[in-house]
């Protein structure tokens, strides 16, 4: 027998050792997982399956959404698991006696490591697969036939759970092999998870507050990618579970490299140093500073309310970082007589937080107002009057970025725009004479003078140039000036109405998709893109009107109360409306109480079914079933993968149809 | 029940070697160039005062410590990661520790899936020896119990080497004695080499064939107990008159201590040697007596120019 082959079973034989060690473990893990995805999962699906609840959907699309939300129950358990686990495994390392013990056993380190950290992982992967397994047995066994396909569900609330549980666990055993002990290792994991896009959303703070025109929110779309593990989570919750592929894939990459570096730091861990937080120089630096820069941030934000302008952020920002200074050092070294130590460290960040500020305050660099060369600019995004186009024409992204580029290059016509606003505030909406343009700034009331009335637009607009650099304007300018040519452009672009008309939301497979528009619909927005130019008065009705008027909108789709917009309700656009009813193949109506649900496909009755509804004054959101409450929508394409036109809900009977 | 390797080697001449090994703590030089060797089969002393580095040396010769330089060696070989190495290793450190919430069976799982050499026979026969309930919690046992627990178990994995750090205190005397009784026995058996590390000299002096002396990480002293023994007497004598004690000049004694007539003399030669000096002075009475260990120490030191009483914590 070799050596190797003799350490091997040895090696075993500690997994095995590990594996029964941890049984309690394995039995709280368990009971919870058969709580989640057998008990209370089987309860819920005979309460769907005996039509109490969803009346609107298919009973085959509804059991896919509610193992979908199983999901993300299962996830945030991985996760809250993880964490926990991550903080206990491995405990000796918070003790120079047990270290002395279990690095004198006849085991290497990294065999430490691997049999720690593999049994807790198998201790999650086993009982989430039985309990996901007998989740798919009972739907099996209780749907039958509405069962099938449901399979590749349960294998996703698998994958994603155990990505997600091994994500958080790799990080959390990172910062055990970094810092030893318990409290070190949960701040460390803390600082990797969140302090990125922090740090950021801190700097996107100071930035977007600082500049007039420019965005920054490539600053926290950074933040976002960083911020992986919670997007993780975040994935768990989205309704395309069949692309997730590459996040899972990078989640897992992720973890990998964690789990790896937590084993080099591991073997290279100095015996002696357990029980104490061996944070390297760099690393007890960095979450320093980077709490100083955050804290300055949101201490300066605070103090902007209370004091006037600069000399209030500069203050807010000196108080913050000096208090998160204190407490750094404090719970760094365990001691509070530290709490004023490294005063050049303070100073040097503080003075970063205020370069920042007076660099995009000032725009010293010249960035806030730069509008790129336009023959460099190869997409553009206008958001304008409520609407957003992102125009691909070559012709139309150059006329718009020279008219932004004149535009910036004339001075913004700052005054002209402050004197409407002011307009505006005073006599307009507060009609208080005592009003400043600083006040009315300071109350947003751009953005509410720009809803409510029409004197000046409100423009985000994002330059692409061939080299991939994005630039974001927002300002504002005036309705009636060089901005209505972009208007123009825009309504007469062929992306026009696929960004103003948005998307269909089709159900395929149990999960939303939104899918561009096709030959199959596109010609029944025709009709009312020619309507277009009408609209623009009326940019705000469509869903807002929906939401905020109470009143129902064309082809609003319901999901979990959320309400799936993506066709106008337009109170004049009879024309356009009956356009719509001529795509319909079938409209169903469901009785609410019973769940029962029939199907009509004559086009009178449909017509006269849906004008119903459109006179109807219930509203999809505010939506709360009683029992002589019909829901019915009507679709374009077969039952089984269709897009869906609209859905209204009613009290009580719809005329001269014969309902279920 | 399964053969004991420690009598399967008693034939091969093993040996630790302590190769110049430096130990650095942040800016503390815990050990400056430690050489020596241990024989296998020894009970080896290795006594120093608190802080003279004898824990952090065991830890370094256990393979728990890594050397800023210098190597241990066993046979040659380097005992830093090498498991095959540590299977006949166990260290029972100053401290007992024991995988949390673990019962006495529990440990004994863990020992029998590490150690291949996990004798149940001896392991049942401790049990009953030191009456310790396999099923209760190591944690809820008393220090002492705790004691014994770590000494039941590595005895019953028969290492080639047992390394043990402080592990007479906290022992009743009874218990003390009957630990040391198994020591003794498992070397007699099974060539076992013990390496015991004390600041009490007198916990050791009966049992050990070798010692080793530390103080501020250096090594002052590595020697065979009974060659000291040998070397070194102890006498008690009783003079006619105090003029006559001048003739004891002759023995060149390393420390001559007076109450009332009767002289206590500590002086190098054999006993023979000695004898035959004594019987030529005008003593009413003469006896030698054993020397302990700590009066050998005081001496040898002494004799070094060390303040021993520093020396000996």
């Amino acid at each position: 027998m070799t050596a190797q082959k003799f350490s091997d079973k040895r090696g075993l034989r500690y997994f095995a050792f590990l594996l029964r060690q941890n049984w309690p473990a394995l039995v709280t893990n368990s009971i919870v997982l058969l709580l989640i995805n057998v008990v209370i999962y089987s309860m819920a699906l005979s309460d769907l399956l005996a039509g109490h609840t969803y009346i609107y959907l298919n009973t085959y699309d509804r059991i896919g959404s509610l193992i979908l939300e199983y999901r993300v129950a299962n996830v945030i358990f991985a996760a809250l698991l993880a964490v926990l686990w991550g903080c206990t495994t491995m405990p000796y390392l918070n003790s120079k006696v047990g270290v002395n013990f279990h690095h004198s056993l006849p085991l290497k380190r990294e065999h430490h490591y691997l049999y720690e950290v593999g049994a807790k992982v198998l201790l999650f992967v086993l009982p989430m697969g039985v309990s996901t397994l007998l989740g798919y047995l009972t739907t099996v066994v209780v749907a039958g036939d509405l069962a099938k396909n449901t399979g590749v569900l349960f294998l996703s609330v698998f994958i994603n759970a155990v990505t997600n549980f091994v994500l958080y666990y790799a990080i959390l055993i990172f910062a055990a092999s970094f810092t030893g002990t318990g409290f070190g290792r949960l701040l460390t994991a803390g600082m990797i998870v969140f302090m990125p896009s922090i740090l950021l959303s801190s700097l996107y703070t100071i930035c977007d507050y600082s500049a007039r025109y420019s965005s920054f929110t490539w600053i926290t779309d950074i933040g976002e990618r960083i911020m992986l593990p919670i997007r993780s989570i975040l994935v768990a919750q989205g309704d395309k579970y069949t692309n997730v592929l590459w996040e899972l894939i990078g989640a897992w990459l992720i973890a990998a490299v964690f789990l790896f570096c937590g084993l080099l730091i591991y073997r290279k861990r100095k015996s002696e140093l357990s029980g104490t937080p061996v944070l390297s120089k760099i690393a007890r630096g960095l979450m320093k500073y980077t709490t100083i820069f955050v804290a300055a941030t949101l201490f300066a934000m605070m103090m902007e309310d209370f004091a006037d302008g600069v000399v209030g952020i500069f203050i807010g920002g000196a108080i913050g970082a000096l208090l998160a200074a204190m407490l750094m050092n404090t719970i760094l070294t365990k001691s509070a007589k530290n709490m004023f130590a490294g005063v050049r460290g303070l100073v040097i960040s503080f003075a970063a937080f205020c370069l920042i500020f007076t660099v995009v305050g000032f725009d010293l660099i010249g960035f806030d107002t730069y509008i790129p060369a336009p023959a460099s600019v190869r997409m553009v995004t206008v958001q304008l009057g409520g609407v957003e186009v992102e125009l691909t024409d070559r012709d139309d992204v150059k006329r718009v970025t020279e008219i932004v580029h004149t535009y910036f290059q004339n001075g913004l016509e700052e005054n002209n725009e402050y004197d409407a606003i002011r307009t505006v505030a005073k006599d307009k909406y507060y009609d208080n004479d005592n009003m400043t343009t600083e006040d009315a700034l300071r109350l947003d009331l751009l953005n509410i003078a720009d809803s409510m009335f029409s004197e000046t637009f409100y423009v985000r607009v994002t330059l692409k140039t061939a080299t991939g650099l994005r630039f974001e304007k927002r300002y504002h300018a005036p309705a009636n000036g060089t901005h209505e040519e972009i208007l123009t452009i825009m309504a007469n672009s062929e992306d026009f109405p696929d960004a103003y008309f948005g998307e269909s939301a089709v159900y395929v497979g149990g999960g939303w998709m939104e899918t561009p528009l096709d030959d199959l619909n596109y010609d029944s927005y025709k009709l009312t893109e020619t309507y277009a130019r009408q609209l623009w008065h009326d940019m705000r009705v469509s869903f807002n009107g929906m939401q905020y008027f109470n009143r129902p909108a064309l082809a609003c789709v319901m999901l979990d109360g959320t309400p799936v917009y993506r066709y106008p309700y337009y109170d004049g656009n009879e024309d356009a409306i009956r356009q719509y009813m001529k795509q319909l193949t079938s409209v169903y109506v469901v009785n609410v109480k019973t769940g029962e649900m029939k199907e009509y496909t004559d086009s009178v009755t449909m017509e006269s079914m849906l004008r119903a509804g459109i006179l109807d004054s219930t509203t999809a959101s505010n939506f709360a079933p009683k029992d002589d409450t019909y829901v019915f929508f009507g679709i374009v394409g077969e039952k089984s993968n269709f897009n869906y036109i609209c859905a209204y809900f009613l009290d009580g009977q719809i005329p001269a149809v014969p309902l279920p | 029940m399964r053969p004991l390797p420690g009598r399967i080697l008693t034939e091969v001449t093993r040996m630790i070697k302590i190769e110049s090994v430096t130990k650095v703590f942040t800016d503390v030089k815990s050990l400056d160039r430690v050489s020596f060797s241990i024989p296998s089969g020894t009970i080896f002393g290795l006594i120093g005062s608190n802080g003279s580095g004898k824990s952090t040396l065991m830890r370094i010769m256990c393979g728990v410590f890594g050397a800023e330089e210098g190597s241990v060696l066993y046979d040659n070989e380097n005992i830093w990661e090498n498991t095959k190495l540590k299977e006949k290793i166990v260290y029972l450190s100053d401290e007992q520790y024991f995988i949390p919430h673990c019962t006495l069976a529990d440990m004994r799982a863990l020992y029998r899936s590490l150690y291949d050499t996990f004798s149940e026979e001896i392991y049942e026969s401790l049990l009953g020896t030191f009456g310790l309930d396999p099923t209760r919690k190591i944690n809820t046992f008393s220090k002492g119990m705790q004691k014994q627990s770590a000494v039941l178990l590595a005895l019953s994995v028969c290492p080639q080497y047992l390394f043990c750090d402080e592990t007479f205190d906290g022992l009743d005397p009874v218990m003390r004695q009957m630990v040391k009784k198994l020591l003794a026995e498992a070397v007699a058996d099974r060539n076992m080499t013990v390496i015991i590390a004390s600041h009490n000299l007198r916990e050791i002096e009966d049992i050990c064939d070798r010692v080793a002396l530390l103080h501020h990480g250096e090594l002052l002293f590595n020697r065979e107990l009974d060659d000291m023994k040998l070397t070194l007497q102890k006498i008690q004598a009783v003079f006619q008159n105090r003029e006559d004690a001048d003739a004891l000049s002759v023995l060149d004694p390393l420390s001559v201590e007076w109450r009332g007539s009767m002289a206590t003399i500590i002086a190098r030669g054999t006993k023979d040697e000695l004898d035959y000096e004594m019987k030529r002075m005008k003593t009413q009475f003469y006896e030698f007596i054993p020397l302990t260990l700590e009066e050998i120490f005081i001496s040898e030191m002494g004799e070094r120019g060390y303040d021993c009483s520093k020396v000996l914590g």
